[in-house]
């Protein structure tokens, strides 16, 4: 669980943009717009026929043409303005908005700071996969770990945590994904296989690569450090009944 | 194909307030063999059935005692599978005759389903009483043999058939094997286990390819499968003792799981399957709801139960209790009963206000009714280690408090601070009316009891901590996969006594 110890999630500056999704301008590449608006290091999400965006590249918005950005991308738009969400964390927003703008400012900080390191493969769904982390080596086929940030939680009134899980993937000796479900899982199920600590250790030494990460929300920036935070134990309510003699 | 609709943004309902984190107590709840066995008692399925017998043979209440003397076995196999004859055949044998090697330092033995399960009498038959039959013809097989199952009943026993294949639930290859099976016994109101061989390159799996391994522990796979059998004939190998609420020695009555499946008919609609438990775990019955459009809101993630069909499946799992003879006696002494419904999902307002309309229009006839609603994550938002155990593993029945109306559980996973097994994934359960006057829990502590002691009461395997969720949900996972096949026993059959779906 990786808290942030950066910026708390208030008061944060967002244009917000009369417009639905059927507004979008077709891209000659066939790109989603997700795609497009990334690549300029903008989150956006669609809510109540506006259009939420914000710069996740450091950038505030005072900074960036935004009527540049949206006639490349939108064939008609009414009004833009600039608003500052204080309820970012709402349920009323965190659903329909807050969720989806933290989650491509993930993927665009994974993108910016794994960039040029070529033992990453970043995919879609904010994973990271270390290609020199061997879980599991089969005769026809290996397994490489990677973590997964696709988790994200609210914590206390105004901020969140990570909550990064390993995931697997699994490679036939020519490095092509196996497609065979059941060559797959088996796989995955021996690589995934491990005690706590074993797992502990691969997360930590895949983590460190990527953490300290700094993700760009707008005029705020969060800050994650660690995965762990500890439990403060309290004795007596610790009491259990063992199940030792049960095996 | 089944949803597991767990509608994975749910998690973000969770909000995780730091200074609530703390561990909640969680007591152990022991399965009891017997009605005498001492109530601190710890004691493992295979160890309690070894020294106490079955629950349904050591109880004195007439509603959960065994209803028969004796269980008589059919056996299939596909002609032309060698393969298949011959380790059914070394499975058969130890069935009946037990087990007692010890192919390495973890393994256990089995004296035979008679001696184990305290039966009068278990017919179990010679190899060359096999019956053959060849894959796509078996319900021609089947016709000249539907006399020999009835029969069965007028002994005073259960039938219980065995068929072995080539079909493994992890692979679609041969899947029809498995269907075909399911289905025709299922249609003559017999339970069947499947027991499957399936060889790849490298490997192997199913319980017919591990009886041929000297090298590999083989006892508990044959306890599994025993225990697997015995509750799909009706036997009830253990029950729980609830003492879940500390306020008014309360239990909760009956437990609702509910879960769904697409509708093979109707594509976009979604058909809900409810099952009922007892206070003891037993299956009161499952209902299923007509077929429905799933709502897709905006601002809610994933799908909604519309509030009429919620409605509607509750009042019918209503009427399916106090229908049921073991379960009405609750209802006639008691003023207010306890309900819990569990679903992998939070509920949305719209199936609260289902809820609330069925329990409202049920008590103006009938009983007061406190309810609690239970979704149960199986995805965990985040997950918990344990420093001062040897390999980190968190024990099976750690709980931590998230926030006031969660806490993430592990129902599976070590047995002691020294367990060096594989880690297991918590669940995360919320009390979402927590607090509220209906609601019969006072307290997130009871609520995670309740749910830890309901992941107990799944009879499917004899490892404990083994399996994640409560018997509720698993249960009506089963059986709403089964039924996404079109295997659903006849409203009337016996099979709804017994877990034919495991």
């Amino acid at each position: 669980m990786a808290v942030n110890e950066g910026d708390t999630l208030s008061s944060i500056q967002a244009w917000k943009v009369k417009m639905t999704r059927q507004d979008i301008r077709p891209d000659p590449k066939g790109r989603t717009l997700r795609t497009r608006l990334l690549d300029k290091g903008i989150a956006h999400s669609f809510y109540e026929k506006y259009l939420w965006a914000m710069p996740v590249n450091g950038h505030k918005v005072s900074e960036l043409n935004l009527r540049e950005i949206i006639s490349e991308n939108f064939l008609k738009w009414e009004k833009e303005e600039v608003q500052e969400i204080n309820n970012f964390t709402s349920d009323e927003m965190w659903y329909p908005v807050s969720i989806v703008l933290l989650r491509d400012a993930i993927r665009y900080a994974l993108w910016a700071k794994l960039k040029n390191q070529k033992d990453f493969i970043i995919r879609g769904k904010r994973e990271v996969y270390d290609k020199r982390q061997i879980a599991y080596s089969g005769i026809y086929t290996y397994v490489i770990s990677g973590i997964s940030f696709d988790k994200i939680l609210r914590i206390d009134h105004d901020n969140i945590c990570l909550c990064p899980d390993i995931v697997y993937e699994c490679y036939d000796s020519l490095n092509r994904r196996v497609e065979d479900h059941f060559e797959r899982q088996k796989s995955i199920l021996l690589a995934s296989r491990c005690a706590s600590k074993v797992y502990c250790e691969r997360l930590e030494s895949m983590i460190k690569d990527i953490f300290p990460l700094e993700i760009h929300l707008s005029n705020k920036t969060l800050k994650f450090n660690s995965i762990y935070y500890e439990i403060i134990k309290e004795p007596e309510k610790m009491k259990q009944a063992r199940l030792e003699k049960w095996l | 194909m089944v949803i597991k609709d767990e509608r994975q943004l749910s998690i973000f309902a969770i909000t995780i307030q730091k200074e609530k984190l703390e561990r909640i107590p969680i007591l152990e709840t022991p399965p009891i063999f017997s009605d005498k066995q001492p109530s601190q008692e710890l004691i493992s399925p295979i160890e309690g059935i070894k020294k106490y017998g079955p629950y349904d043979t050591n109880t004195s209440d007439k509603h959960l005692s065994r209803k028969f003397e004796g269980v008589e076995f059919f056996v299939f196999y596909p002609k032309n599978e060698d393969i298949i004859y011959r380790t059914l055949s070394d499975l058969i044998s130890m069935l009946r005759d037990g087990y007692f090697e010890r192919r390495g330092a973890h393994d256990t033995t089995f004296e035979g389903f008679e001696s184990e399960f305290r039966l009068k009498e278990a017919f179990i038959p010679e190899t060359n009483e096999f019956i053959g039959y060849t894959p796509g013809s078996l319900q021609k097989e089947l016709e000249s043999r539907k006399n020999d199952f009835t029969l069965v009943f007028e002994r005073g026993n259960r039938p219980i058939v065995i068929v072995g294949g080539t079909s493994h639930r992890s692979i679609i290859k041969n899947r029809e094997q498995y269907l075909e099976a399911k289905l025709q016994f299922t249609n003559l109101d017999l339970p069947c286990q499947y027991a499957s061989y399936y060889e790849y390159e490298t490997g192997g799996a199913g319980i017919l390819y591990s009886v041929g391994r000297k090298d590999r522990p083989f006892g508990y796979s044959l306890w599994n499968f025993a225990l697997n059998i015995y509750g799909k004939v009706g036997g009830l190998a253990w029950v729980i003792r609830q003492g879940l609420s500390k306020a008014a020695r309360q239990v909760i009555d009956l437990s609702i799981g509910i879960r769904f499946v697409r509708s093979k008919n109707q594509k976009g609609f979604i058909i809900g399957y409810i099952t009922i438990l007892d206070r003891f775990g037993r299956l009161v019955g499952v209902i299923s709801s007509q077929p429905f459009k799933a709502q897709i809101e905006e601002g809610v993630a994933g799908m909604v139960i519309p509030k009429e069909v919620m409605e509607s499946i509750i009042i019918e799992a209503l009427k399916k209790a106090i229908s049921d003879v073991r379960v009405k006696e609750i209802f006639t002494e008691k003023e207010t009963v306890n309900i819990a419904i569990h679903r992998l999902s939070i509920f949305h307002s719209q199936e609260i206000q289902g809820i609330i309309s069925a329990i409202n229009k049920w008590h103006e006839s009938e009983n007061e009714i406190k309810y609690a609603l239970i979704p149960i994550i199986d995805t965990p938002p985040t997950l918990a280690f344990d420093k001062l155990a040897k390999y980190w593993n968190t024990l099976r029945g750690t709980a931590i408090k998230l926030n006031d109306h969660v806490a993430m559980l592990y129902s599976a996973g070590a047995t002691s601070l020294t367990d060096r097994g594989a880690f297991s994934y918590p669940i995360t359960v919320i009390a979402q009316n927590l607090g509220e006057e209906k609601c019969p829990f006072t307290s997130l502590e009871e609520v995670c009891n309740y749910v830890y002691s309901l992941t107990n009461l799944h009879w499917q395997t004899v490892i404990p901590g083994s399996v994640r969720l409560p018997a509720t949900l698993e249960f009506a996972q089963n059986v709403a996969h089964l039924s996404s096949l079109g295997i659903m026993p006849k409203e009337s059959s016996w099979l709804w006594q017994t877990l034919w779906f495991i």
